[in-house]
This record gives structure tokens, sequence and C-alpha cells, in this order.
């Protein structure tokens, strides 16, 4: 099995980051509320943040063993560069992207109908699903059905 | 009282619509659970908004419906691509793809899927059975016992889905209790993380949560995924699966139970149920060499094992309202929205539900049988379907899905950025199931504590003078010992005492 301490290592420090983060918003809410401090909302983050912490503290500390940080750091600089000349990244990257254009983008300024459309030519397009004539007819049926489905069918109000 | 409403569940269930619900329901299961990517938590987290419109009983069918045939559908994509459809039928691939490589594909989906459905009926028993004691044991439970059980459960749940790195499991439900933080706090109403957003005051909607960390990383895994050769399924004769199912009867029964017993475990869920059934029957042949070559009693042993925990998962959400599975998870999340409150007083505000629940699965557990058998001859071209065609489509309804909790826009957007959060943890290897418990049992654990403190005057001596918490205590002081390698230490020293 493809060993992933490098993973662990940059992930116990963001977490570390998280936890800190957490007791200072759980401190200042408990300071706002004014409350007692086991009464206070304030209480359970701040107890989530300390053992967030501490887990992430326990994370780092086994993620650099077998061979300290110098391996994890030439295990994280061997991961950037195959990651980011692999293929599947760039594609995983475009897809997300899409996703993201039509969740933030699309769907706020066009019709449901029109932006998923939109969306489900793109992204096959992109994928290079099937061919673009077929991908058109499939975007426009799968549309078709859903609002037919949902909409007519049902009376399911659609975004 | 009990007769009168197992016979209305069974005449609503019966009722045309209803019918046309629970096979439309349990055929979309069978084929999500087919396809490999689409887990039986996205099926139903899918689902569950969809069905916000519908009558109540349809809902509730629909849910349990699609649910038994995710689960079992599982098993074909398992014996005839040796890719599990769903994490519930990796054991089943074990055995059930060298036997269709052998030319027995027809008969070991056969045995798989009979196996599945007789695993969802002895659940049933236990069901009906089980959540009535649970739920009355329950109701001893006050803030301290439920405070315990949301940590026994986030923590048990990160220990058996953490793939080895228990300490990882801990600390995605400790992810997951955190954000479960944002919105308005239930004891003092004051505004937690929530930047002054109106929306992120009403707090995270569990829906969208559940299907953009179960659903988008497979849809995004997709992209890249080549596809896969599919076996041909071949003819058997009907006669010879019944008696080889016959022949390996114990097992069914033994695997349902074990199913059962692991699906009353908090978020743990059907892949370690089928892979526990797999393993005790390993254990208890014979031949053991056998297994993952070929052998009959390792694939209904794996597919009675997963289908039997979706009735123990059940127990716990009715009784405790602490899902047993991730599926279950979202299925408690979908009683709450259609206006059931489980927990210890459910059996006492509707105390027809558990009998409803009851007669639903058995009929589900039918249906997918019949259809699962009716529609094998199609199997191999529903496994060949393009995936970079089938998971654009998923996307929208997914979209769809997290929308109709709220007819609320941000719900998708949190549906999109749980989504790349689900990513990255499976990346890094931290399990979602976890995580998903705690955002469900985080106001549970967080309200009771402070109310307990607040009657204790800030003590937490009561809660050793109560024999429940003290029960629950030594368990999460085991499983946190166990983990400090202190087990190990003291082996040690007694072999060198």
């Amino acid at each position: 099995m493809e060993s992933k301490k490098h993973f662990d290592f940059l992930a116990s420090f963001a977490l570390m980051i998280l936890g800190a983060y957490v007791i200072i918003a759980g401190y200042d809410i408990y300071r706002d509320a004014g409350e007692l401090f086991y009464v206070s909302p304030g209480f359970f983050p701040i107890t989530l943040g300390i053992l967030l912490l501490f887990c992430s503290l326990l994370l780092l500390v086994s993620s650099l063993k077998d061979g300290g940080l110098k391996s994890r750091s030439v295990e994280l600089r061997l991961w950037w560069n195959t990651s980011v000349r692999s293929r599947n990244t760039l594609i995983t990257l475009g897809g997300v992207l899409i996703m993201a254009v039509y969740t933030f983008l699309l769907l706020r300024l066009l019709p449901f109908w029109l932006a998923s459309l939109i969306f489900l030519a793109a992204i096959m397009l992109y994928l290079r699903s099937t061919k673009t004539l077929r991908i058109i007819i499939i975007s426009a049926l799968t549309m078709g059905a859903i609002v037919v489905f949902f909409q007519v069918g049902f009376g399911i109000p659609l975004p | 009282m009990a007769l009168q409403y197992l016979m209305e569940a069974v005449s609503s269930v019966t009722m045309p619509l209803n019918l046309l619900v629970l096979v439309l329901a349990t055929l979309a299961g069978l084929i999500m659970g087919m396809l490999p990517g689409l887990s039986a938590t996205m099926a139903i987290a899918l689902l569950t908004g969809l069905s916000y419109g519908f009558p109540k009983d349809a809902a509730l069918i629909s849910l349990i419906g699609v649910y038994v045939g995710s689960i079992s559908g599982g098993c074909q994509s398992a014996i005839l691509l040796n890719i599990p459809g769903t994490p519930a039928s990796a054991a089943t691939a074990l055995d059930g793809f060298p036997l269709a490589n052998r030319g027995d594909g027809g008969l070991a989906i056969f045995m798989a899927t009979t196996a599945s459905s007789l695993g969802t009926l002895i659940s049933v028993v236990c069901v009906l059975t089980l959540t009535p004691l649970l739920s009355s044991f329950a109701l001893e439970f006050i803030s301290w016992e439920f405070f315990l059980l949301a940590v026994f459960g986030t923590m048990i749940c990160g220990s058996l889905t953490s793939n080895g790195n228990v300490l990882k499991g801990w600390m995605a439900g400790l992810l997951g209790l955190i954000v479960s933080q944002i919105g308005m706090d239930s004891v003092n109403t004051y505004p937690r993380f929530s930047y002054g957003n109106v929306n992120l005051m009403s707090g995270i909607q569990l829906i969208p949560v559940m299907i953009g960390l179960f659903g988008f990383p497979e849809i995004i895994q997709a992209f890249t995924q080549l596809e896969s050769k599919v076996l041909k399924l071949s003819p058997f004769r009907i006669r010879d699966g019944f008696s080889r199912i016959g022949k390996n009867i114990v097992a069914i029964v033994r695997s349902s139970f074990i199913g059962v017993g692991v699906g009353i475990i908090p978020g743990v869920g059907e892949d370690v149920g089928g892979w526990l059934s797999y393993w005790a029957s390993k254990s208890a042949s014979k031949d053991p060499d056998s297994f993952g070559k070929g052998n009959e009693t390792g694939i209904v042993s794996a597919e009675a094992g997963n289908n039997a925990c979706i009735g123990g998962a059940i127990i716990p959400v009715m009784s405790l309202a602490v899902p047993g599975s991730a599926p279950a998870a979202v299925l408690l999340a979908a009683f709450l929205m259609h206006g059931y409150r489980p927990g210890p007083l459910l059996l006492v505000e509707s105390p027809q539900f558990v009998y409803q629940i009851g007669i639903y699965l058995m009929f589900a557990a039918v249906a997918m049988w019949l259809i699962a058998m009716g529609i094998s001859r199609f199997t191999v071209k529903i496994l060949g379907v393009n995936k970079k065609i089938l998971m654009p489509i998923i996307y929208v309804l997914c979209v769809i899905g997290a929308f109709l909790i709220n007819h609320n826009m941000f719900d998708v957007r949190i549906m999109f950025v749980f989504g790349l959060i689900g990513f990255l943890l499976r990346k890094i290897d931290f399990p979602s199931a976890p995580f998903l418990l705690g955002v469900i049992l985080g106001p549970m654990a967080d309200s009771n504590l402070r109310r307990a403190l607040i009657i204790s005057d800030g003590s937490l001596a009561p809660m050793f003078a109560r024999p429940i918490c003290i029960v629950f205590l030594i368990v999460i002081a085991f499983m946190i010992l166990s983990q400090a390698g202190l087990f190990k230490a003291l082996k040690k020293l007694g072999r060198k005492g």
C-alpha cells in the first residue's frame, strides 16, 4: 500500500491551525455571551478545538516516524511535482471548475433548465464522454425528463 | 394493538400507488447500487430531497425501497466486474468474481440476491422485537447518558471505519462535531461561527452535507476512471440455486444475526457487516482455503450480513435517534424531515411507526428479489453505462436534492463545499462516516452536556454515579487506552515479569 505519511504531515498542520482557530473563536463567543464557562455557548467549541489540536499533534508525531521531517518534505515535493504534471489531476481540476461555475454562477444567472443544459453539455464535451451530437441530445433529453418528472409530474419546484 | 398496526402498514404498502413507488424506488436503488461509485448513502440522500413533496407513507416506502435495493444491487457489479457497486459488497467480490469467471455468474447473482433478501427479512424480526426493548431502555437516559452516547457513537464509528489509523477516524468525528457547532446554539440561542450570515445562523443542513460528502467524491472520481470489462451472465437452473441456498441456510442465518448486531453499533454500517459475516463463515468452515476462490458460502454470508445490517442500523435510529450506519444517518434526517421524531419517545408519540418500517422493509426485501431476478438479464447493459455521461447527470440530481430541503440555493453551495471537503478527506484517508455522525450527534452532545452541567452546578460527579454512564465511560476509556498502546505495554511487562 502507498505510504501517505506526507499527507498526514500536511493534514496535521492544517488541522492544528483549525483547532487553534476554533479555540480562539470559542473563547470570543464565551467572552461575548457573558455566561459561566460551562453554560457558555463557547464551552463545547473550545473543548472540541483543544481535542482537535491534541489529536493533530499526535498525527504530526506519527507522521514524522520513519524518516522524519526531511523525508516528508522530499515526499511532498515529489508528490507536488508529479501531481502538477499528471493528466488526471488536470482533468479533475477542470471538471471541478466547471461544476463550480455551474453551482455558483450559472444557477444564479440563468433559469435552472438552461443552466443545467449548458453544464451537462459543457462537462460531457470536456470529458469527451461521447460524440458532440449525442452529448447535445443526451443533455436536452435529460433536462426535459427532469423538468417533466419533477415539475410537471410531482409539482416539485426546481431551483 | 401491534397486530392492528401491522395490518395497517400492510394495507398502506399494498395500495396501488405505494406499490408502484416501492417497485420504482427499489429498482432505482438496485441500479444505483449496481453502478460502482453510486453508494447507498448517496442514493438515499438524493431521494430524501426528491421525496420532500411525497405523501408521508409514499416517502417512507420509497426511502426503504431504495435503501434495500442499493445495498443489494452492489453484489451484481462485485460479481460481474470484480468492483463492488457499494462498499457493502466488497466481501462479495472475493468469491463472486471467481465464480463468475468459472462461468457461474448467473448462479452467483441468484445466490447473492436471495441471501440479501433473506438477510433483510431476518433483520425485520429483530427490528420489530429489539426496537421496543431498546426504546424502553433508552427511556432511562438523561442528559449525561445522551452526551456519552453521542461521544461513544462518534468514537466507535471512527474506530471501525478508520481503515487502520483510528486517530484519523476520531479526528474526522471531531471535525464533524465542530461543523455541527455552526448556527444558533440550542441552550442560549447564541449564533456561533455564523459571521453575520443569516443562512449560517440557522445551521448547516444535514442533507446537503451528506450529498456533498458521499456523492461529490464519487462524481469527481468518475472523471478519470477507465471503463471496466463486464463478464457475461450465464444461465442456470433456479431449482439448483434454491438447493444451494438450502445447503447454506445456517451461514445465512448466522450472518444475518451478525449483520443486525453490527448494524446496531452507531455509524459502523453494511461494509463491516459483510466482512464480519464473511470472516465468521470462513472461520466456521471445514475448508477455509476455498474462500476467495469462488466459495458459495462466502457469497451468501457477505450478502446476508450486509443486508441484515439495514434492519440493525434502523433499530438505533428509531429508539435512540443515533444512526447505525451512514445510509441510516440519511434515513434519520429523512424521518425528521417528514415530521417523525426518532428517539426514546417515538413509540409513545407514533407507536405505529416501528411496525410500518418493519413491514416496508419486508415488502422491499421481496420486491428487491423479484426485481433483481427480473432485471438480471439487463445487468450487463446497466453495468456498461458510460460513467462520464451518468455522473454529470447525477450531479444535476444532487443539486436538485440539496435545493429541495429548504428551497434555498445556499444549501446547493453548501453541498458543493462539503463535496470538496469529502474529496479531500478521502485523499488523506480520513473516513467520511464519523464526520457525518459528528455533524448529526454534535447538537445532542453539546446541549445535553451543558444542560447536565447546569443542573449539577458545573460538577461532573453525577456522571460517575449513574450505572449506564459508567458502562459508557469504561467502553470509551477502553477504546482510548487500546489505541494508546497501553495493553501492548502491559503484555510486554507481563512477559518480562
